[in-house]
């Protein structure tokens, strides 16, 4: 079957420094993959180059971006604009970053609609408040068509992050690309959003790439897994195995650094040190300095990959434990 | 009821904050009636989602505000009454670390400076090296390099910030630090780090905390007691372990349900009717009961009083009467 | 050496615009402090000119003798000594304003976003009123007043003090409400916060936290105030009510040869124009480099 998203050797520098190194992953139709990553890792950085929509000077300095069989960064801009926010949409930690605050937000929902892109049909004006309304629906919202009439201010967080929801899905994309949508809502509210999220992947047959630091988030709502360190990708596994038996020992150490997993009142197994920066890369490996299992070849040569099947690798010079 | 042993101790603390002007002028109440007691050498963790009022009764239990109505006593004493010399002793005794490590320390003066200053400030008869000497076992203590004294904050980390904030705390050497949200800026790694510090600390110089959070799994792993509040009150308090396992208010057990679990493979939304009422309105009755699932009509009528329903654990629930 | 002020200055040269005003104000700066050394001949003393001298055109045009570089006013005197002692007059009253409006400003706006409620309301009503009248009126007015009640030679000995303190004290307004915007930002800051826990002062927290802290934008609008500062000199030179013809700056030079501009000596009025105008760019260049180099948002390495 062939892939919704296919990254290849994906390279996105910020002048000659390199953010992001050597990503490859993909993402069938459906399929929920978490990007998982502390801060400065590039998981926001690898969100807007799949859409090709990164903030200059950032650009994709080389590697494969394919998505629906079409290589986006050769697409001509008409193209890539419809292809964007129909079949690709994207919805952000600050659900204001989608949405504007001098409009209401009916017509920010029907003006998709409306005045959509070149080439695609318009509807009308009041077949697309029907479908606001449905839109609205959707996502849980009460009240819908009162709710049209309101404005972004007058909505709590947590209504806000749905509304983005539902003007993201509007036109039923392909995949849904969340970075970080529930880190700044309350921990209620974020659990009713990811249930959400969870149940329109499996209704509209989404995918669902999920961009968060938070590992518990992860278990919950995506099936496949990517780790991400310092640019890198240093692990891919199903969500499940990677939970319970991590492989590379940044995985394990994120594990390990949680509460949940420690005994109450006990030190926490800290790791040590923090991640480098883009400019500031340490040689060979880019997690050697903080690794507890750090053998002399590491700070040599940078890793390769190594796994037990396509779906579960990891770049680290350590032997392959059999454990399963 | 005021515990006699209690190291500060909170009574009917109330505080509002008017937004808007002229004729949209509203009143909320954020915090709405809350008593509390904090025991010398233990960590009480204040929990509660956005709004809720912890971080306000931590700024009044620290002394930075004074509350509209109620009482803050160290040591017995009125914070209220103590002038002059008392109040730097107060100052002295109680501490405070804050959310945002980039906006805790004066951007534009040298580690060495911000950690002198007080240390010469509250120990002004020392020698100078009594002082050097003292900025260099702080930094020790805190786990940042003393080579790094003439750094700026903007040369640090996160992480190294907040823990220069720790050292900075500790100058005055105080009983009780009210720790907000200490952790929440902080990557995984380094929240790990951070907090094995405050519990190092702890242990070796027998500090009080009250651990402000809206993260329960971290509030669990530290605190000693937890106290749980909603829209400005107090729902429940109890032992860490006795709520973490048995929660009885309703608003406690919807929380602890949807916080997401390692070995769930899916969302487990608790069952609350539509979202937040407008804080601005004045509340009779409970303030959870327009979204708690079990709402009896009592609910909406008379605010449930904080109650003790076994040995140290106390819940504000009608349904427990 | 403060971190923050070495890439300041690498920034600085990194952009040829700012850095070639910077060089060029340095040079203006200089030439008009070293005036006594510099000028040919010294306007100030009625022994070294002669009216016989009168309107020679500078050295490029047809008549122009080698002692008048740019030619000579109405009273003969070289224009290029009276740009160099003029402008050291213009510069001395933009700095000395500049210097006594951010000193009231600061004190003013300090008090008023950190102090209580009321105290910032009546504060600023004070300065809405203040800015309600243009600079120029009160300059006006007080100066008038000022040559009325002093006898003549009192009044020109005291002019350039009179300048500086009216204009400097009529847009203070400027700098208060800058400064308390910046405080009121700041004081919410937690590091001011954990000083009041520290047990610290009120002044110690002011002075030593939040004042530096605040800084940045007022240097930003010092260079503005400065350039407007020797502007208002120069219109007021010009009406009549500053620097005399006897010691005139630039404003007071313009004046001079205005009668004289279209019946032919353009010179006498048109050179010391330029001079101000390049002195005026010059120091609004450097300003705008100066606020975007601060301003973290453009890309600038601000606290």
């Amino acid at each position: 079957m062939t892939p919704l998203l296919e990254v290849d050797r994906l390279e996105v520098s910020l002048g000659r420094t390199p953010l992001l190194r050597q990503l490859s992953f993909t993402l069938q139709a459906g399929e929920r993959l978490g990007i998982v990553g502390e801060s400065g890792a590039g998981k926001s950085m690898l969100a807007h180059a799949v859409m090709n929509l990164l903030p200059p000077p950032a650009h994709i300095s080389s590697g494969a971006l394919r998505f629906m069989q079409q290589d986006l960064r050769t697409l001509d801009p008409a193209a890539l604009h419809r292809l964007r926010g129909r079949q690709m949409a994207m919805i952000f930690q600050d659900p204001m970053m989608t949405l504007n605050p001098l409009l209401t937000i009916g017509t920010q929902l029907t003006e998709c609609l409306t005045h959509p892109p070149a080439g695609v049909e318009r509807i009308s004006a009041r077949a697309a408040r029907v479908r606001a309304i449905e839109a609205l629906q959707e996502v849980r919202i009460p009240a819908a068509a009162s709710q049209l009439q309101a404005y972004p201010h007058q909505l709590s967080g947590g209504m806000r992050q749905r509304v983005a929801i539902a003007i993201a899905l509007l036109h039923r994309p392909a995949l849904l690309i969340a970075d970080e949508p529930t880190t700044a809502l309350d921990v209620t509210i974020q659990a009713e959003i990811l249930a959400l999220l969870t149940e329109l992947c499996t209704a509209q047959r989404m995918a669902l790439m999920l961009i968060t630091h938070d590992l518990a988030v992860l278990a919950e709502t995506t099936d496949h897994t990517l780790v991400l360190y310092a640019g890198e990708a240093v692990e891919t596994a199903p969500t499940r195995a990677l939970i319970e038996r991590p492989r590379h020992p940044y995985s394990r150490a994120l594990l390990d650094a949680l509460p949940q997993r420690a005994t109450p009142g006990q030190p926490l197994r800290a790791l040590g040190g923090s991640m480098p920066t883009a400019s500031a890369l340490p040689s060979g490996c880019a997690f050697h300095p903080r690794c507890p299992q750090r053998m002399s070849v590491c700070p040599q040569q940078p890793p390769q990959w190594q796994g037990t099947a396509p779906d579960r690798q990891r770049r680290c010079h350590l032997p392959i434990e059999v454990d399963g | 009821m005021s515990d006699p042993l209690a190291l500060l101790s909170l009574t009917a603390i109330e505080q509002r904050f008017t937004s808007g002007s002229g004729l949209q002028r509203r009143t909320i109440r954020a915090v709405d009636g809350v008593s509390l007691q904090i025991r010398p050498g233990e960590v009480l963790g204040l929990v509660g989602e956005s709004g809720c009022g912890k971080s306000t009764l931590g700024r009044i239990a620290v002394g930075l505000t004074a509350p509209a109505s109620g009482e803050v006593r160290y040591r017995g004493q009125p914070i209220r009454q103590l002038h002059g010399d008392d109040w730097q002793q107060f100052r002295r005794r109680v501490q405070m670390v804050f959310q945002n490590p980039h906006a805790s320390l004066s951007p534009r003066l040298r580690i060495e400076a911000q950690l002198l200053e007080p240390i010469r400030w509250h120990h002004p008869t020392a020698s100078a090296a009594e002082h050097r000497q003292q900025l260099e076992s702080l930094m020790a203590a805190v786990g940042i390099d003393t080579a790094w004294r003439q750094r700026y904050p903007h040369q640090l980390s996160g992480g190294q910030k907040q823990r220069i904030a720790i050292a900075r705390a500790l100058t005055t050497t105080p009983e009780l630090i009210v720790a907000d949200e200490p952790v929440s800026a902080l990557d995984l790694s380094v929240q790990a780090q951070v907090l094995n510090l405050l519990l190092e600390l702890r242990a070796s110089r027998g500090l009080t905390y009250l651990f402000i959070s809206h993260d329960l799994a971290v509030v669990r792993h530290i605190a000693d007691r937890v106290a749980v509040m909603y829209l400005g009150t107090l729902c429940e308090l109890a032992p860490a372990a006795t709520l973490f396992s048995a929660p009885r208010h309703p608003y406690t057990q919807a929380l602890l349900q949807a916080i997401p679990r390692l070995d769930r493979d899916r969302p487990n939304p608790p069952r609350l009717a539509a979202e937040l009422p407008n804080p601005g309105t004045t509340l009779i009755g409970c303030p959870f009961h327009s979204r708690c699932p079990q709402a009896q009509a009592l609910c909406r009528q008379q605010r449930p009083a904080l109650r003790q329903i076994a040995a140290e654990h106390q819940v504000a629930c009608h349904l427990l009467e | 050496m403060n971190d923050r002020s070495s890439s300041l200055g690498r920034q600085l040269l990194r952009a040829p615009v700012a850095l070639a005003a910077l060089l060029l104000l340095l040079a203006l700066v200089t030439a008009s402090l070293a005036a006594q050394w510099l000028a040919p001949q010294n306007p100030y003393d009625p022994a070294s000119y002669d009216i016989m001298d009168a309107q020679i055109p500078p050295l490029w045009l047809a008549g122009g003798d080698p002692r008048f570089l740019l030619g000579s006013d109405g009273q003969g005197r070289d224009i290029l000594s009276i740009i160099l002692h003029g402008s050291r007059i213009s510069l001395l009253i933009g700095l000395g304003a500049v210097a006594v409006q951010a000193l009231l400003g600061i004190v003013i706006g300090l008090c008023a976003g950190y102090g209580s409620r009321w105290l910032d309301d009546l504060l600023m009503r004070l300065a809405d009123v203040q800015m309600s009248i243009s600079t120029l009126m009160i300059a006006l007015v007080a100066l008038a007043l000022a040559q009325s009640l002093l006898p003549a030679e009192h009044y020109q000995h005291h002019v350039p003090l009179l300048l500086i303190l009216v204009i400097g004290l009529a847009e203070w307004p400027q700098y208060a409400r800058t400064l308390r915007a910046a405080v009121l930002a700041e004081k919410q800051l937690a590091y001011v916060e954990a000083a009041r826990l520290l047990g610290f002062s009120q002044r110690r927290i002011l002075l030593r936290h939040l004042l530096p802290n605040t800084l940045s934008p007022l240097l930003v609008i010092s260079t503005v105030q400065v350039a407007s500062a020797i502007m208002s000199e120069a219109a007021l030179s010009f009406l009549g009510l500053g620097m005399p013809i006897t010691r005139p700056s630039l404003g007071a030079l313009i004046n001079s040869g205005f009668e004289l501009l279209l019946s032919g000596a353009w010179w006498i009025s048109i050179i010391p124009g330029l001079t101000l105008v390049l002195l005026i760019l010059c120091i609004n260049l450097l300003g705008d480099w100066l606020r975007d180099a601060l301003d973290p948002r453009h890309g600038g390495h601000a606290p």
